[in-house]
């Protein structure tokens, strides 16, 4: 998985399909980066990822819940129609961003 | 009756995505357009991901079966387990009620609004069948 932290925020860059198959591990992945980097900022940048169902749609939910409770931000960064049509369905769409700049 | 395609695949996390390329596969070839199977494709995915976590509480010893048919230009998919089954079909079928831990409690709801038609049958301690029907737009 590829990642860069810069400015006290963790970019990871998505790839694949974020279904059941690929959220179990990835959830733990990337709990561990943003603990081994110290930081609650978190940047998923899923340009790469050409599907995502609920599951996928959950574990990005739990980061958001997580982020929550810390006072941290998260932010989900460029996302094509088909995942982008999920994120609206889901009443999501408040974690996307076109740019991918992260505010507060 | 027209095509036919059933899969029987064991219960694992992995066989999601197995379930949604087939499914995809299969109505290629009956005049969907790209949106439309990308639909199916999720559709698809939150009913095997339901048979496992659910129906099988993610016993990958057990096996949910795909069954895709052309019946007449309407895309027919069954998703099939003989897990622990649904108590209140109803209530599971609301956007946001969920029995695990984070998990959304939207696959129903992904489920009907990308399919024409869907229908829920359970018996506790039996399983499930979810029927979903798809036709192309375009035709």
């Amino acid at each position: 998985m590829e990642y860069n932290y810069e400015r006290m925020t963790l970019t990871v860059f998505l790839t694949g399909d974020l279904d059941l198959g690929v959220c179990s591990s990835l959830r733990q992945e990337i709990k561990d980066l943003l603990k081994e980097n110290y930081t609650d900022r978190l940047i998923l940048d899923v340009s790469a990822v050409n599907f995502i169902d609920s599951t996928g749609l959950g574990m990005i939910l739990d980061f958001y819940k997580m982020m929550g409770k810390s006072g941290g931000r998260i932010l989900v960064c460029g996302a094509k129609a088909t995942v982008k049509n999920i994120f609206i369905l889901a009443g999501m769409t408040f974690l996307l961003s076109e740019g991918g700049r992260l505010y507060g | 009756m027209g095509n036919k395609a059933k899969l029987i695949l064991s219960a694992t996390e992995d066989n999601v995505a197995v379930a949604r390329i087939t499914a995809a596969a299969f109505c290629g070839q009956m005049g969907f357009t790209v949106s439309e199977v990308e639909e199916i494709k999720v559709a698809v995915s939150e009913g095997i991901t339901n048979a496992i976590i659910h129906g099988y509480n993610s016993d990958s010893e057990r096996e949910v079966i795909l069954e895709l048919i052309d019946d007449d230009n309407t895309l027919v998919v069954n998703i099939i387990d003989e897990g622990v089954g649904i108590e209140d079909v109803e209530k599971a079928k609301e956007a946001t009620y969920t029995t695990v831990d984070g998990r959304m409690g939207l696959g129903f709801v992904f489920m009907s609004t990308f399919s024409d038609e869907m229908e829920v049958v359970s018996e506790v301690g039996e399983g499930t069948i979810v029927t979903l029907k798809k036709r192309p737009s375009l035709l």
